[in-house]
């Protein structure tokens, strides 16, 4: 499903929820990142019709999802909050939800029953959903949003609250539904969760988009954000040989000796990266490790949040 | 567009779960079973009675009838007006409506304190089809817990007059349910309205409830009541008992220098239940409409 948001601000009062958003979204995972009160869920909410822009316009499939009721028999949602009904067992739960989108009472009771076996929760389907633990109501969550094979998953904060098996679990779901072609939404505070599933990222700070794209990419568009190489040379006495050479690099802004490597801070990586392979021929030092340790998607979700990007 | 077969049998196919699973909510509901219990309490009284006045209840023939006397009383006549002045005065115009009030809660607002209204808003589904089997389950679950509760004490009470009492004032008995299940579907479109429109729809509908049912439900102005149309399609099928305007307080009273003249106000029983449908069908659009423009 294409899922496209044109100048789309949503207010609350005098609070803001996302201010001119613009963004064109596909099948595949695309992880939404940001702090409390960035604007996530509200993007999320306009993104299903839970609420409507207060300028701007939203557009699933070419299709106003805020007055196409029919469009949403292809949404499945995970909420981040509990939305059980309390005197429900998971069957009940997941069987009338089924039941709103036109499956017969039986059959709805037996896909439900399949589903929640699919998700691990088999034994205790027939038990009310307020006995169950915080990720076996993740679980049930995630059974009620998949029961009707939506096209479009909306997966608001999915992990919270599981243990590592529940959290492999639902990844693997999250890829094979990807892999079937839908498009999914997820948002999560866990960034290694998100940076495990997808590349594909919406930064949202203050309601607004910070970035969008692959995380790789964004990195490279920020050529002022201070960034972490770390070298690690095959002849460990040659570091400070290394150390000396990088030093003498004008894109390179320190150097620490380590035991194993050499650590560069750099605030130009691009241009640092095209002067090192000749660099290091010139001095004959082979190298047996190259890596950057300040570029997974926490310290880019940081340096975007913090607004390091805006210094010159 | 949908044929009007079709807009039925989806009806019938989505409003099937939701209304089995709000009459469950209803009637299951711990407020619910405490009024329901305590609404049997005159029922169980009568038992007393029983115990009191035994072995000094004679029989007689009146008018080849089998009639019980006490004390110089005909049993099953005394009992129908225990039973009238109860349902009249306590039933219906205080327990139906906060009982259809309490239920339009549990159906409604639980929708958003457990943030399911959220899910149902992104199904596939239009809001008057989850709202018209709610509505169908509030009436059904307020005419069960009321109406319940009433049977019970319209046959503690009358079997005192023996079977003939029993059969006498069948037609009061259909007086009440009658008038009870009018009251249960137009309070609970009500409340449900109230439900769709504020956050916080216990206060506001027991103030409602107050002031424009009970302290507005008298003279002229009571015509813009729910009560005044309740009584008045009651007060026709009471006459046997010789009940009159004034006694079901639907008269008003014109004072002039010489003279106060008492005239009834009442409105013709079928007008009034077709101003308490036309109440419903309104309430219950607007009701819908909020639900369908709520934002989250």
């Amino acid at each position: 499903m294409s899922i496209v948001l044109e100048a789309a601000t949503r207010n609350y009062g005098l609070v803001q929820g996302v201010s001119n958003v613009s963004l064109e979204l596909g099948p595949g995972i695309t992880g939404i990142l940001g702090p409390n009160g960035a604007g996530k869920s509200t993007l999320m909410k306009l993104v299903l019709g839970l609420a409507r822009p207060s300028l701007g316009r939203v557009r699933i499939d070419g299709r106003d999802p805020a007055s196409d009721w029919e469009l949403r028999s292809r949404f499945g949602f995970v909420p981040e909050y509990d939305c059980f009904y309390d005197h429900m067992t998971a069957r009940e739960y997941v069987a009338h939800f089924l039941q709103l989108q036109g499956v017969a009472p039986d059959e709805a009771g037996e896909r439900a029953a399949a589903l929640l076996d699919d998700v691990g929760l088999g034994d205790a389907m027939e038990r009310r959903i307020r006995t169950y633990s915080r990720g076996m109501r993740q679980k049930a969550k995630f059974a009620r949003a998949i029961a009707h094979d939506p096209n479009l998953l909306v997966l608001d904060e999915p992990f919270q609250g599981t243990d590592p098996t529940t959290r492999r679990l639902l990844m693997e779901l999250i890829r094979s539904w990807a892999n079937a072609g839908r498009t999914i939404l997820l948002s999560s505070h866990i960034l290694h969760d998100v940076e495990a599933l997808t590349d594909r990222i919406v930064f949202l700070s203050g309601g607004q988009v910070l970035a969008v794209g692959d995380r790789h990419a964004i990195q490279k568009l920020m050529p002022h954000v201070r960034q972490k190489v770390r070298l690690t040379p095959a002849d460990a006495g040659q570091r400070p040989q290394l150390a000396r050479l990088l030093l003498e690099q004008p894109s390179v802004e320190g150097v620490s000796l380590q035991r194993d490597w050499v650590e560069v801070d750099t605030t130009d990586a691009e241009t640092f990266h095209r002067a090192l392979p000749p660099l290091l021929r010139k001095a004959k030092i082979a190298i047996h490790a190259i890596d950057s340790p300040g570029e997974d998607l926490e310290a880019l979700y940081e340096k975007l949040v913090g607004g390091e990007q805006w210094k010159a | 567009m949908e044929s009007v077969g079709e807009e039925v049998a989806r009806l019938l196919q989505i409003g099937r779960p939701v209304f089995r699973d709000g009459v469950r909510q209803f009637l299951l509901a711990r407020s619910t079973l405490i009024i329901a219990a305590l609404l049997l309490t005159p029922g169980l009284l009568s038992g007393w009675f029983w115990y009191d006045s035994r072995g000094k209840v004679e029989t007689q023939v009146i008018a080849g009838d089998e009639v019980r006397v006490f004390e110089g009383e005909v049993l099953h006549a005394v009992m129908a007006d225990v039973f009238y002045g109860l349902a009249f005065h306590l039933y219906l115009p205080l327990v139906v409506a906060l009982v259809a009030l309490l239920g339009a809660v549990e159906l409604l607002n639980t929708e958003f304190k457990q943030k399911t209204m959220q899910l149902l808003r992104t199904s596939p589904v239009r809001m008057y089809e989850i709202l018209l089997p709610k509505l169908l389950a509030g009436t059904l679950g307020t005419f069960v817990a009321v109406g319940t509760p009433l049977t019970v004490m319209y046959l503690a009470l009358l079997a005192h007059g023996g079977s003939f009492g029993l059969r006498e004032h069948l037609p009061l008995l259909g007086a009440v349910l009658g008038t009870l299940l009018l009251a249960s579907l137009a309070y609970t479109s009500i409340f449900l309205l109230i439900n769709a429109l504020v956050q916080r729809p216990l206060p506001v509908s027991l103030v409602y409830w107050l002031v424009w049912e009970v302290m507005l439900a008298s003279g002229d102005s009571q015509r813009f009541s729910i009560m005044h149309y309740l009584r008045s399609f009651a007060l026709p099928r009471l006459k046997y008992l010789d009940v009159e305007a004034d006694s079901l307080n639907l008269t008003v009273e014109t004072v002039t220098d010489f003279s106060a003249t008492v005239t009834s106000i009442a409105t013709d029983p079928w007008q009034s239940v077709g101003v308490l449908l036309a109440v419903t069908a309104v309430t219950f659009m607007l009701a819908s409409r909020m639900l369908e423009r709520k934002q989250f």
